[in-house]
Order: C-alpha cells, then sequence, then structure tokens
C-alpha cells in the first residue's frame, strides 16, 4: 500500500520519467529544435530542484519500504539535478549544435537522472538494479551518440560489454545474498545478519556486488573502460559519466557497506578489499595519468585516481573498524561528510574543465596537451578556467579540492589509517606533476596560432561562476553547509525495530 | 567583529592585483601596493606595545563549521615573533618589485604572481589558525611555478617542475602532521585555532608517544620547505633558475614560515617530541653547515652559488630554536629577518650581474669593478651582510644565536652514562660557517668584481670583435639604486641598533612556553 504522503518522496523521479517521455514524443510530433528541448528539459529539472529543495531529511522509508528518504537522499538528489543540467546545458550549447531530430541527446540526461535519483533513495536490491540499469542504458546511446565517429563507437562498445559484465556481477551478487537471507530490502537482511556470523555465501555475494559497484566508480581492477569511453565520448556525457555516474556508484556503495554491512563479520571483507581497491587506484589512476597526452584520457586516469581518494574517506567512515587500534575518536560523520565534500568539489572542477574542453574541441585541432600551447595569449578566461580545476583536482589551496584533501586526510588520520594515509600523500603529489602539464602548455608554449578564442556570453558567465565558486568554497568551506549539513546515511541495520516502525507508520 | 588593521595587508595587494588586470600600469599599482604595505608595517612596528609581548590586533571571527571537520576560525593577530616578519615581507616584497624590469614580457601577470606570493607570506605571518597558516603559505606555490616557468632562466622547465612538486610534497607532510596534531586531542577540544591549541595543549599534553610522530612530520614537513638538509636539493637550482624578484621573495620570506612555524607551532605545543628529535635536528643542521658549506665553495656560478650559501645559513636559523632559550630564539628571529635581507640582496643583485653582463660563471667573469662600481660597493656591502660582518642585521643574529647555543648546554648523548657529544661542539661549526661563508663570498668578489676584465665588457678595448655583449653598465638611475640602499639601510640599522628589533622579539619570546626563565 502506498500511502499518499509518501509520493512527495518520488515526486522528482516521477516527474522528470513523465517529462522526458513527453519531451520525446512533443519533439517528434511538433518537430521542436533541439534547442527548445533543451529549455524544456532543464525547466522540467528546476521543477525537480524545488519539490527536492521542499522536502525536509527526516528519515523515513516508504513504498513498502524498498525506498529510503534521508539526509544523504536529498544531498544526492541534489547534486544529481545540478550535474543533469549542467550536462543539458553543455550538450545545448556548448558542444557542436545538435542535430535537428537529435533531441534524444538532451533529453535521454533526463532518464538518466531519474535513474540516479532512484538510486540514491534505493533500499532494495530490486529498486537498485532497476535504477542502475536505467542509468546505464541510457549512457549506452549517449556515450556512442556520434555515431559515425570510430572512435566514439569504440568507446560505445566498450561501455556496453564492460556495463553488461558490471550488471551480471551485481545481479549475481544480489542473487546469493537474496538466496540465503531471503529478502533484498537492505534493512531486513541487515537485520537477519546483525550480531551473526556472515554465512560464507553472502560473503561472495557483497564481493560480487563490490564488483558490480567498482566497474561504476572505475575502481581498479575494474577501471579499464574508463580511459577509451572518456576519449570517445561527447565531452558533456564524459562529465556526466565522471561525475554523476560515479557518484551514482558511491551513493549505493555507502548505503551497502556503510549501511547494510556494517558489521564486524562484513566489515572484515569489506574494509581490506575497499582498502586494497583504493590504494590500487590511487598508485593506477594517478601513475598511468603521467604519460598521457590526450587531455580526456588523462582526466579518465584522474578520476581513476579520484574514487581512490574518495575510497579512502569511504573505508574512513566505517563505525566499525576491525583489527584497527582507534587512536583518537569514533565518529562516523567525518568520513560521510568527506564523501559529500570530495563529490561536491570534483563536480565544480570536472565540470570547469570539460566546458573549456568542449570549447576547445571545436577550435582546436585535437585536444592533445600541446594543443594547448598558448593559450592564455589566446583565451585568458578559458587557460585561467582550465588551470584552476586542474589546480583544484591537485588538492592545492585555496582551491576547493584542497578541502577535499584535507577532510580525507584528516578523515584517515581520524581513523588510524596509516597505510592509506601515506598512499594518499604519494598520489597527491605525484598528481601534481601530470596536473601542472597543460598548465604549462598553456602559460609558457609559445601559441602556434596566435587569432583570440572567443566565447560566447552565456559560457563565459558559467565558467566566472564555476570558478567563483571553486574559489568560494575552498576559502570559505561553509559554503557547502546548507548541502553537507545533515547529509548523513539514516542508520538502519543496528537498530532493526526502529525500521519496523517505521515501515508501519 | 572589530576590523583588524592587519588585514589591510592582505587587502593592499589584493586591491593592487584586481587594478592591474583592469590594464593599471602594472609596476607602478604593484610598488604602490607594496609600498603601502611597508609603511604600515613600520607604522605597526613602532605602535605595538612591546612590553606585554602579546598578540596585538586580533581579529577572531568563526569561518568554517562542517559536521566531523574541527572548527576553523579567521583569526588573525600578531606579537613581537611575526611582526618583524611582516616588516621583512613588505620590505622585500617592495624591493623585488622595484627592481624587476618595467618591461618585461606579459607584464600584468608577472606583477600579480608576484603579488601573490608575497600576499601567501604576509597572510601565513598573521594567521593565529593553522588552516589559514597552511593555504596561506600554499598560495605562493603555483605564482612560484609560473614565476620560475615562464621568466626564469636556464633550465626553467626542470626547476619549476622540481621545486613545486618537491615543495608540494613538503606541505602534504606539514599538512598530514598539522592534522595529526589537531586529531590528537580529544574531540570537544579539537581545533585549528592555534592560541586555544596552545592553551589545551599546556594544560593537557599530548601523550609522548604521539608527540614524537607528529612533531618527526612537522619537521620533516618544515624542513622540506625550509631546505634542511637532506631536504635541499630543491633550492639551489631553483632559486638559480628563477627570476631575480622570485627568488628575492622566496630565498628571503617563504622559507621563513617554517622556521617560523617551528617556533610558533611544533616546539611549543610538542615540546617532549621535540626533545626526542633534539639530536636528528642538531645533527642535520650541523650538515647544512658542513655538508652545503663546502658545496657552496665549489659552486662555478653565482647563483647557484648564493642558493647554496641561503641552504647554508638555515643551520643558524635552526641553531638558534633548537637551544629554545630566550637569547637564542630572539637571535633565529634577528636573524630571520637579517638573512631575509642578505638573501634578498644577494639574490637581486646576482640577477643585476647576472643581466648586464650576460654571464653568470666565475671562470667568464671578472674586473666588473671598473665598469660598475656601484654594483660592486652594493654587492660588497650584502656579502659582509651575508657574511656576518659586524654593523649588519645577521652579526646580531647569529652572535646572539651563538650565546644561545652555548649557554643552552645542548647535549647529545650517544651512549648511556653520560657519554655524547657536547653541544658546544655545535657553536663551533656554527662559528666554522662564518669562516665558510667569507671565504665563498670574498671569492665571488673577487671573481666577479676584480681581477682581469674580459675584452668583451670593454667596448673601447673590443674594437674590430663582435660583442657578446654591449660592454657592461652599472645600476646608475636612482630607482635602480633605492630597492638595493633600502634593504642595506636596513639591515645598517638593525645591525647597529639590534635592540630596537630585540626589544620588540625578546618579551614575546619570553612567552613563548617552556621557554627557561633568564629573569
Amino acid at each position: 500500500m502506498i500511502p499518499n504522503t509518501y509520493v512527495a518522496y518520488f515526486a522528482p523521479e516521477i516527474l522528470l520519467t513523465i517529462w522526458a517521455m513527453g519531451l520525446l514524443l512533443a519533439e517528434a510530433f511538433l518537430s521542436l529544435s533541439p534547442r527548445v528541448v533543451a529549455a524544456w528539459a532543464l525547466g522540467g529539472l528546476a521543477i525537480a530542484a524545488i519539490i527536492t529543495l521542499c522536502l525536509d531529511s527526516t528519515p523515513i522509508l516508504f513504498w513498502g519500504g524498498v525506498s529510503k528518504w534521508d539526509g544523504a537522499a536529498k544531498f544526492f538528489h541534489l547534486f544529481f539535478l545540478v550535474v543533469a543540467a549542467l550536462v543539458i546545458w553543455m550538450g545545448d550549447e556548448v558542444q557542436e549544435p545538435v542535430p535537428h531530430g537529435g533531441g534524444e541527446f538532451v533529453v535521454l540526461p533526463l532518464f538518466t537522472t531519474a535513474g540516479l535519483m532512484l538510486l540514491a533513495s534505493a533500499n532494495d536490491f530490486i529498486l537498485l538494479f532497476i535504477a542502475l540499469e536505467l542509468v546505464t542504458i541510457s549512457f549506452y546511446i549517449l556515450v556512442a551518440y556520434h555515431r559515425r565517429s570510430l572512435v566514439a563507437l569504440e568507446a560505445g562498445v566498450k561501455y556496453l560489454i564492460l556495463g553488461g559484465l558490471s550488471s551480471a556481477f551485481l545481479v549475481m551478487g544480489v542473487a546469493y545474498i537474496f538466496g540465503l537471507t531471503g529478502c533484498t530490502r537492505f534493512d531486513l537482511i541487515g537485520a537477519r545478519l546483525h550480531d551473526q556470523p556472515l554465512p560464507p555465501g553472502v560473503a561472495f555475494g557483497l564481493l560480487l556486488v563490490i564488483t558490480g559497484i567498482g566497474f561504476k566508480i572505475a575502481m581498479v581492477p575494474f577501471q579499464s573502460w574508463a580511459p577509451d569511453v572518456y576519449e570517445g565520448a561527447p565531452n558533456s556525457i564524459t562529465a556526466f559519466l565522471s561525475v554523476g555516474s560515479k557518484a551514482g556508484g558511491f551513493i549505493i556503495l555507502m548505503r551497502v557497506v556503510l549501511g547494510l554491512f556494517n558489521t564486524q563479520a562484513a566489515a572484515a571483507i569489506w574494509i581490506p578489499v575497499l582498502s586494497v581497491g583504493a590504494i590500487a587506484s590511487l598508485l593506477l589512476g594517478n601513475l598511468a595519468a603521467i604519460p598521457q597526452r590526450n587531455l580526456k584520457r588523462m582526466l579518465g586516469y584522474s578520476s581513476i585516481g579520484h574514487t581512490g581518494f574518495i575510497l579512502v574517506a569511504i573505508v574512513g567512515a566505517a563505525t566499525v573498524l576491525t583489527g584497527k587500534v582507534l587512536p583518537f575518536n569514533n565518529d562516523a560523520q567525518t568520513g560521510q561528510t568527506a564523501v559529500m565534500v570530495y563529490l561536491v568539489t570534483y563536480l565544480l572542477a570536472t565540470f570547469t574543465a570539460f566546458i573549456v574542453l568542449a570549447v576547445l574541441e571545436r577550435r582546436l585541432p585535437g585536444l592533445e596537451i600541446h594543443h594547448l600551447a598558448g593559450l592564455s595569449q589566446r583565451s585568458p578566461l578559458l587557460s585561467a578556467a582550465l588551470a584552476l580545476s586542474l589546480v583544484s583536482m591537485a588538492g592545492v589551496p585555496p582551491l576547493s579540492g584542497f578541502i577535499a584533501k584535507m577532510m580525507v586526510i584528516l578523515v584517515a588520520w581520524n581513523r588510524g589509517l596509516y597505510t592509506l594515509l601515506g598512499f594518499t600523500i604519494f598520489a597527491a603529489v605525484a598528481a601534481l606533476y601530470y596536473y601542472l602539464g597543460p598548465i604549462k602548455a598553456m602559460y609558457w608554449s609559445e601559441p602556434l596560432d596566435e587569432t583570440p578564442i572567443r566565447v560566447n556570453r552565456v559560457t563565459s558567465a558559467v565558467l566566472i561562476v564555476l570558478i567563483f565558486l571553486l574559489l568560494l568554497t575552498g576559502f570559505w568551506a561553509n559554503s557547502m553547509a546548507p548541502l553537507i549539513n545533515g547529509a548523513t546515511l539514516a542508520q538502519s541495520s543496528a537498530s532493526a525495530t526502529t525500521t519496523v516502525a517505521l515501515v508501519q507508520h | 567583529m572589530n576590523f583588524s588593521p592587519l588585514l589591510l595587508l592582505l587587502l593592499a595587494p589584493l586591491i593592487a592585483i584586481v587594478f592591474i588586470l583592469l590594464k593599471a600600469p602594472a609596476q607602478m599599482t604593484a610598488g604602490i601596493a607594496a609600498l603601502f604595505n611597508l609603511a604600515l608595517s613600520i607604522g605597526l612596528l613602532f605602535i605595538y606595545p612591546a612590553a606585554q609581548g602579546g598578540y596585538e590586533w586580533e581579529m577572531n571571527v568563526p569561518w568554517v563549521n562542517l559536521p566531523g571537520l574541527p572548527p576553523i576560525n579567521l583569526h588573525v593577530g600578531v606579537d613581537g615573533i611575526s611582526l618583524p616578519l611582516v616588516f621583512l615581507t613588505a620590505i622585500v616584497t617592495f624591493a623585488a618589485v622595484a627592481i624587476s624590469p618595467g618591461f618585461i614580457r606579459r607584464t600584468s601577470e608577472y606583477y600579480c604572481y608576484l603579488l601573490l606570493m608575497s600576499l601567501g607570506a604576509m597572510g601565513a605571518f598573521i594567521s593565529l589558525d593553522l588552516f589559514f597558516f597552511f593555504i596561506f603559505h600554499e598560495f605562493a606555490l603555483i605564482p612560484t611555478f609560473l614565476l620560475i616557468g615562464i621568466w626564469g632562466a636556464q633550465n626553467r622547465q626542470f626547476a619549476s617542475f622540481q621545486v613545486t612538486i618537491y615543495l608540494m610534497a613538503g606541505s602534504l607532510i606539514l599538512l598530514a602532521g598539522l592534522i595529526a596534531l589537531v586529531m590528537a586531542l580529544p574531540a570537544p577540544a579539537r581545533t585549528f585555532d592555534i592560541v586555544a591549541l596552545q592553551a589545551y595543549v599546556t594544560v593537557h599534553p599530548i601523550a609522548p608517544a604521539a608527540q614524537d610522530v607528529i612533531f618527526f612530520l612537522l619537521l620533516i614537513g618544515f624542513g622540506i620547505l625550509v631546505g634542511l638538509f637532506p631536504f635541499h636539493s630543491w633550492a639551489p637550482p631553483g632559486y638559480a633558475s628563477a627570476p631575480p624578484a622570485t627568488a628575492m621573495l622566496h630565498a628571503g620570506i617563504l622559507k621563513k614560515f617554517a622556521i617560523y612555524g617551528m617556533i610558533r607551532i611544533a616546539i611549543p605545543m610538542l615540546h617532549d617530541g621535540f626533545e626526542t628529535c633534539l639530536p636528528l635536528i642538531l645533527t642535520l643542521l650541523s650538515l647544512n653547515f658542513l655538508y652545503a658549506g663546502f658545496v657552496t665553495l665549489a659552486q662555478k656560478e653565482l647563483p647557484t652559488m648564493i642558493g647554496f650559501s641561503s641552504v647554508m645559513h638555515m643551520g643558524y636559523l635552526f641553531l638558534g630554536i633548537a637551544c629554545w632559550n630566550i637569547i637564542g630564539v630572539t637571535g633565529a628571529v634577528v636573524l630571520m629577518v637579517g638573512h631575509g635581507l642578505s638573501a634578498a640582496l644577494l639574490f637581486g643583485l646576482s640577477g643585476e650581474i647576472t643581466h648586464r653582463s650576460g654571464e653568470n660563471r666565475f671562470a667568464e667573469l671578472g674586473g666588473l669593478a671598473q665598469r660598475a662600481p656601484l654594483l660592486a660597493v652594493l654587492f660588497s656591502f650584502a656579502s659582509m651582510a651575508s657574511m656576518g660582518v659586524p654593523g649588519l642585521a645577521n652579526f646580531a643574529g647569529e652572535l646572539m644565536v651563538f650565546f644561545g647555543s652555548i649557554t643552552a648546554k645542548l647535549w647529545i648523548p650517544i651512549m648511556s652514562e653520560g657519554h655524547g657529544i657536547p653541544g658546544a661542539i655545535f657553536t663551533v661549526i656554527a662559528i666554522y660557517g662564518t669562516v665558510l661563508t667569507a671565504i665563498f663570498q670574498l671569492r665571488a668578489i673577487k671573481h666577479v668584481f676584480y681581477g682581469a676584465m674580459p675584452a668583451r665588457y670593454d667596448p673601447h678595448a673590443a674594437s674590430g670583435e663582435t660583442l657578446a655583449s654591449p660592454g657592461m653598465t652599472d645600476v646608475s638611475t636612482l630607482a635602480e639604486n633605492v630597492p638595493y640602499i633600502l634593504l642595506i639601510l636596513a639591515s645598517l640599522i638593525i645591525g647597529f641598533m639590534p635592540f630596537l628589533l630585540i626589544h620588540i622579539v625578546e618579551p614575546s619570546v619570553s612567552l613563548l612556553p617552556f621557554m627557561p626563565s633568564l629573569r
């Protein structure tokens, strides 16, 4: 039974899905231009954002318990809406114009967003899988959108095959967990497993689920698709994958490992697995990015590195740390805050970089680093925006990436994760080297072609706002407080009784 | 919330940057901002109530309060230790802006980056919050990278990457140490505010084992930033490649950040850790004297020699703080100012020589005093300051450090039962360091200004030959001279009347925790 009042928590997803279907039909029958479709799509996102903002973040289970609303769900809903707005705007305004009749390029992100938002509040493996498929299937189309380009096709095929594979892993894992516990709802599984030794089958299922999620967040060793797909996909979609899809992966990872498998026995499995994944991602992502000459590939590898940093924060957010002496106090809050702060700063830096790349792709012969030579003389705004976003990703203050790195180091100290801390610092230093490469090209090298690159007004304005936010969130991190405060996972597994009470409510 | 005049020191360069971006004449605007800061900092030196030695012009605003993150405050204020460094920052910035060529390519960018570097140093010295203390210093990282990369001399590509990555590594280790310090406190007491942290740690010291680890991290982090042996290898090539103004700002001011951090944070808050690490510090600093000193002797190029000499002189500063008594630490602060002035002079003048003669190898230089007598006088003054000749600021500082290190009764235990190295040996090594300095500085003067002049510097003799450079010119106009004369004047005033500075520094030093009382 669905109590009427709870529809509100689902309204953004429902609205976006209906809106997107309506737009697709309208585009087909009224032959709207892609510009108009994009404008309507942005309008839909705005309404969904207003609805989300009106909801408070009191934890609640609804729709028979398959979905859960809490601070983290609200944070991620807003996060995905912002991402989608930037993606649709980029697709329409910054990149090559969408051909008439190709409006699905600006409409499909709405479906993806609805899927991501469902993911953010999923409390059931079935819903999680459906949401994930909604996200992935729309991405299959978007990644290979330029279907006449070979690189795009290669990217599309890679993403399709590996995406399918990761879904298969996930479903297999869910099957094991369901088979041994008899339920798919997170809170019920948590209650079953509570203070019991973990059955080996469930442990195996957990590993398979982590593998499936590992593909989404590009965790080593499941990262191999990222650089190729990043290079081949249109810029807006690369940014979408890099921020939206990754954040989607992280929210499920948090729901699964910090919510449902937050027990001593399970933590003994996932903490080492994620720690090794974090170290491998930090090393491979940041070291393999060094020899890259193509900017999009470089950002692909760097995004693997960022996965490593965020994983350190997730391991640090575990309330049960096994086999570790906790020298300092024991608050899980810091770890979750670190994840959210990291994602916000990553969103700002990544979109700044990809908007610049999207502008440049149409003006430069290619996106190799040497093509950037002398950009600072050709367009001070574009070079400043790209430089600041790269420096922010490198974690240099006073840009916002520094706050994120600082939070990760803080979490690692707080929880006594000294090995992870050492690798974090090593990776951050190594990362600076390749982030400086494009800056060197833009600011030192002499331009081959001196013609100034003009940027239209709206794009300039968006870039200036993003630069401002990069500096603001770095220098005054409290500007993120309205988003971050209260944005935590509601703990349910440890207290099954309250969960049941919530369901009956 | 009261407005602190210290914020003006940060606002002036920021406003100047905005004006420069709006196409105001760059050098003039930057110079005006620097002059304003210089005047303000001198004014503050005079009205600072020195007798109390506490923080003055404090401003404390809650700044960041995120769940799970200890509170960060925007807390500024200066005392007798940081105020002289604020003055040093202002005067060196002014000199660096004034000696920069007005016709350099991409002028406005150049001056913006210089101002950002200086802003970073200034912000770090007036911050009383670990977060701001750290991020202001890091402000300078990217401008330094760009300054060396765009306007640097030979080998700039390698040097800029090496300096930036080395300093980033040092900064991150330092950050890990600072966070460890904050997180070592129980959750409710955690804060980034230096004053609050100090107050808490004085009453509830951190466990000695944790102190050792955290102090070691801070020592490595600060050590990399200051060029403590064996972490000095970034400095000489970096300074040799950097444009003179950048080397002046970095060697003169930004490096002092690390020594200041040791005095303000590491040693008072982690005193047990300091005592554990003391033998290590003493060993490394004597290697700074001996290793870097002899390496300096072997240099064949002027800028690299000055780079190594500035590494070597960090030994005195470390010795001064290692004694941790009033005379030693006061000496270290005075010497920071003195060394800042002399390093700025040497880097600026070596830039003049290299630029005007087109040559930086000793073997190819010589006899330039004939063509550039004024430059020779200025360079000799700078060398004397660096050697610690009485009457210049370095002498006052070095002498106090020597006295401090003798009275501190330092002792490195080697085995149990009282065997060990007496600390006086470090005083001897430090005094030997002044001898080494005299050797290489005098040799530099001889090689550059005396002896036979290569014919290409003499337009009259070189008739018929193609000239490598159109002779050699002297620093002739007043505008070219003023920055150097200003720095020498400051060094002379402090050298002849060190009490002017000491009476500001000493009360604040005597308030530092664990400071043995003299009275």
